[in-house]
C-alpha cells in the first residue's frame, strides 16, 4: 500500500482565512510563476492596447483638414489615455472583476484581502499605485537604460538595491506578496476547483451482495489506512487498478485483520468495497465517541 | 447487521445535504464567469443562504466524515463561494462619494503626517530662499537647468517680467503641456507616496527638493523685485499641485512610521493598516494634479492680470480648505472605516 502515491503535491502552500461566518477556510497560494504568467498576458493585452491607440492617433492626423489645433486635441488625449491605460488596465479591472484581471483569470488566480473580509477599493488602490513603481519603473528602465546613468551615484546605487528588493519580494516572504500586496493587504490565492465524486462508500445499485464484518476485524486499521484505501477505490473507478494488484491488496488486508474466507481471493473489488464502507462507519461512530484512532499504530 | 446500520454516518450526512451543494455550485460557477449580474434577484437573496449552510457543511464535514474527497471538495466549493460572496463589493455608489466623502475623511485621518510634510517642504522652501538671497550662485545647485531655463537670478529684470506674462506662441499646445504636466506630477506623487515604504526617507528627501527648488526660485525673482508677480503666477496651480505633493508625502510618511513605529502590532499589520487609507490620498490627489494641470496649462499662459490670477489662488485655497476640512464629516459609518483600513 505504501506505493500508492499522494495525489497533492507537498510544494503547494496554502493560506488559511478566517472569513466573517468563524470557519477556517484553506486556500492555496498562487506560485510565483503563476503570477508572472498572469502579468505577461495582461501586459501584452496593455501593449496590444496602446498599439491600437498610437495607430488610431497616427490615422486622425492623416485626415486633410488636419489643423494644428487638431493635432494638439489629439496629442493630449493621446498622452491621457496612456496614462490612464497605465494607471487604470488593474485597477478597472480588478474592482470590476472581482479582484480578477484577464491575465489572472487566465491564470486562475484571484486578489483577496489577508484579513478574510472583502476586498475593498482602497486595498485595489493601494495595490494598483504600488504596480508603477514595482512594474513600470524597473519596465522603463530596462527600456532606456541612459536613464539610470543620468542619475549621480548616491541615487543610482539606492535605485538599484531598492529595484532588486522589489523584485525579489515575492520569493522572499511565506505569502509570496509584492509591495503593493504587503500596503493593500492582499494576497494573491489559486482559485479553488471543486469537483464532487462519487462517495465509495455509498450503496451501489448494481452491487447486489456484500460481505459483512465482524466487530474484531474492524479494530485493526485507522484513518491513514481508511484514506489510502479510498484513493485505490477511486483508481479502481478511474479504470486504473489492475485485479492482481487488487487482489494483493485484499489479501493483505485480509490476513492483518485476520479474516477467514475465500471472499478476497474471488472478488477483491467487492471484498475491499465493503471492508472500506464497514471501516468508515466504524471509525466515524467512535469519533462522534470521541475515539480518534490516526492509524494502525494508534 | 442490516444494510442499513454499516452505512457510514457521512454517507447519510452527504445525502441529506448534496442537493444544497450543487445548487450553490452552479450559481457560483455562473457568478464567476459571468459576474454577480447575471443571477436573477431571487439567486442573488438564495446565494449568501447556500453558502452558510454549505459552510456549515463543512465545519460538520472537517470533524465527522473521515471521506477526504468530501471534505476537499467542500473546501473548494465553500472558498470559491466565499470568493463570490466576499468578492469586492463596490462600497461607493458613485464618484461623487468617493470625491466628497471617503477621500476627505482619509486625508484628515493623516493629520499628523499633513503637518510633518508641510514643515520639511517650507524647510526647503526657508533654506533655498535664505541661501538663494545670501548668495545667488546656490540656485543653480537647487534648480536643474532644464527646468529653469532662462528663468536665472543672472537674467534681466525685463526676461523675468517676460517670463511671467509672455503669450504662448502656440496656443494649440496648451493642451499637450497640460496633459505632459498632468501625467507628469502624479508619477511625482505616486512616487512619493511608494518610496515611502522605505522607511519614509526617500519622500522626505523627495518633499524637502520639491521646497528647495521652490525657494530658490521665488528667490531669484524676489532679488528682482518681482516676488508678487511670480507668486500670482504660481499660486492658483501651486496651491492644488503643492497640496498634493504634500498629500502625496504624508501618505508616505504614513508608511513610514508604520514600519518604524508599529506600536503593539506587527509591521506586516501596521503596515496593513496603514497603506490602504494613504493609498485613497494619493488617490484624490489625481484629481488634485488634474486641476492644477488644466490651471496651469491654460489659465497662467493666457491670464495676465495680477489680480484674477489672486483671486483664483485664493478661490483654491478656500475650496480646498473647505474640502479638506468640512467635507464629509457627517457621514461617518463602520463601512467607510472598514474601507479605509480600519482604527489608526
Amino acid at each position: 500500500m505504501s506505493q500508492v502515491k499522494n495525489r497533492r503535491r507537498p510544494s503547494v502552500k496554502r493560506i488559511e482565512i478566517i472569513p466573517p461566518e468563524g470557519i477556517p477556510l484553506r486556500f492555496d497560494i498562487a506560485t510565483v510563476g503563476e503570477r508572472i504568467s498572469a502579468l505577461i498576458v495582461d501586459l501584452v493585452i496593455l501593449i496590444l492596447t496602446i498599439v491600437v491607440v498610437a495607430l488610431l492617433f497616427i490615422w486622425t492626423l492623416k485626415f486633410s483638414f488636419s489643423s494644428a489645433s487638431w493635432i494638439a486635441f489629439n496629442s493630449s488625449l493621446f498622452i491621457l489615455t496612456l496614462f490612464f491605460l497605465r494607471q487604470g488596465y488593474f485597477f478597472f479591472f480588478e474592482l470590476r472583476w472581482q479582484g480578477t484581471t484577464p491575465g489572472k483569470r487566465f491564470a486562475k488566480v484571484r486578489v483577496i484581502a489577508r484579513d478574510g473580509g472583502s476586498l475593498t477599493l482602497s486595498s485595489i488602490i493601494a495595490r494598483n499605485l504600488f504596480r508603477d513603481i514595482e512594474l513600470f519603473l524597473p519596465l522603463s528602465m530596462l527600456l532606456s537604460p541612459g536613464r539610470i546613468h543620468s542619475f549621480p551615484v548616491w541615487v543610482s546605487i539606492p535605485m538599484f538595491g531598492w529595484l532588486l528588493v522589489m523584485l525579489a519580494m515575492p520569493f522572499l516572504n511565506a505569502h509570496r506578496l509584492r509591495l503593493g500586496d504587503l500596503v493593500g493587504g492582499t494576497m494573491v490565492v489559486r482559485l479553488p476547483k471543486a469537483e464532487l465524486l462519487p462517495d465509495k462508500a455509498a450503496q451501489k445499485a448494481h452491487i447486489q451482495t456484500h460481505i459483512a464484518f465482524e466487530a474484531r476485524h474492524l479494530t485493526t486499521y485507522g484513518v491513514y489506512e481508511l484514506e489510502t484505501l479510498a484513493s485505490i477505490l477511486q483508481n479502481v473507478e478511474d479504470g486504473k487498478a489492475d485485479v492482481v494488484d487488487l487482489r494483493i491488496i485484499a489479501n493483505t488486508i485480509a490476513h492483518k485483520i485476520e479474516f477467514q474466507g475465500s471472499e478476497p481471493r474471488e472478488q477483491p473489488e467487492l471484498f475491499l468495497r465493503s471492508f472500506y464502507r464497514q471501516q468508515r462507519a466504524h471509525l466515524e461512530k467512535n469519533l462522534l465517541l470521541g475515539q480518534h484512532k490516526a492509524n494502525k499504530h494508534a | 447487521m442490516s444494510d442499513k446500520q454499516i452505512e457510514p454516518r457521512s454517507v447519510l450526512f452527504r445525502k441529506e445535504r448534496e442537493k444544497t451543494w450543487s445548487l450553490l455550485e452552479q450559481l457560483v460557477e455562473r457568478a464567476q464567469k459571468k459576474g454577480l449580474s447575471a443571477l436573477t434577484q431571487d439567486e442573488l437573496q438564495e446565494l449568501p443562504v447556500l453558502y452558510r449552510e454549505t459552510m456549515s457543511s463543512l465545519s460538520v464535514a472537517r470533524v465527522t466524515a473521515l471521506d477526504a474527497a468530501l471534505v476537499r471538495y467542500l473546501e473548494a466549493l465553500c472558498g470559491r463561494a466565499y470568493l463570490v460572496v466576499y468578492g469586492a463589493r463596490r462600497p461607493l455608489r458613485n464618484l461623487a462619494s468617493a470625491l466628497f466623502t471617503m477621500i476627505p475623511k482619509a486625508i484628515r485621518r493623516l493629520h499628523v503626517e499633513f503637518w510633518i510634510s508641510m514643515c520639511i517642504f517650507l524647510l526647503g522652501v526657508g533654506i533655498a530662499w535664505t541661501l538663494t538671497l545670501k548668495d545667488p550662485s546656490w540656485f543653480s545647485s537647487f534648480v536643474p537647468s532644464s527646468l529653469a531655463g532662462d528663468r536665472t537670478p543672472w537674467s534681466t529684470t525685463e526676461e523675468l517680467r517676460k517670463s511671467l506674462y509672455s503669450s504662448p506662441k502656440w496656443t494649440e499646445m496648451l493642451g499637450i503641456f497640460a496633459s505632459h504636466l498632468f501625467s507628469h506630477n502624479t508619477s511625482v506623487g505616486i512616487t512619493a507616496f511608494a518610496l515611502g515604504f522605505f522607511l519614509g526617507i526617500p519622500t522626505v528627501l523627495l518633499i524637502f527638493y520639491n521646497g528647495l527648488v521652490l525657494g530658490a526660485f521665488i528667490a531669484a525673482f524676489h532679488q528682482h523685485g518681482l516676488l508678487f508677480n511670480v507668486l500670482g503666477w504660481l499660486l492658483p496651480h501651486g496651491v492644488p499641485e503643492i497640496g498634493a505633493i504634500i498629500l502625496c508625502g504624508a501618505a508616505g510618511l504614513t508608511l513610514g512610521r508604520a514600519l518604524i513605529f508599529p506600536g503593539q502590532r506587527t509591521r506586516v499589520d501596521a503596515l496593513r493598516i496603514a497603506g490602504p487609507g494613504a493609498a485613497v490620498v494619493v488617490g484624490g490627489c489625481f484629481f488634485l494634479f488634474f486641476i492644477a494641470a488644466l490651471t496651469e496649462g491654460f489659465f497662467r499662459q493666457l491670464v495676465h492680470n495680477d489680480g484674477i490670477r489672486y483671486a483664483l489662488a485664493a478661490f483654491q485655497f478656500v475650496w480646498l480648505l473647505g474640502w479638506i476640512v468640512w467635507s464629509g464629516r457627517s457621514s461617518d459609518n463602520e463601512h467607510m472605516m472598514r474601507e479605509l483600513g480600519g482604527c489608526p
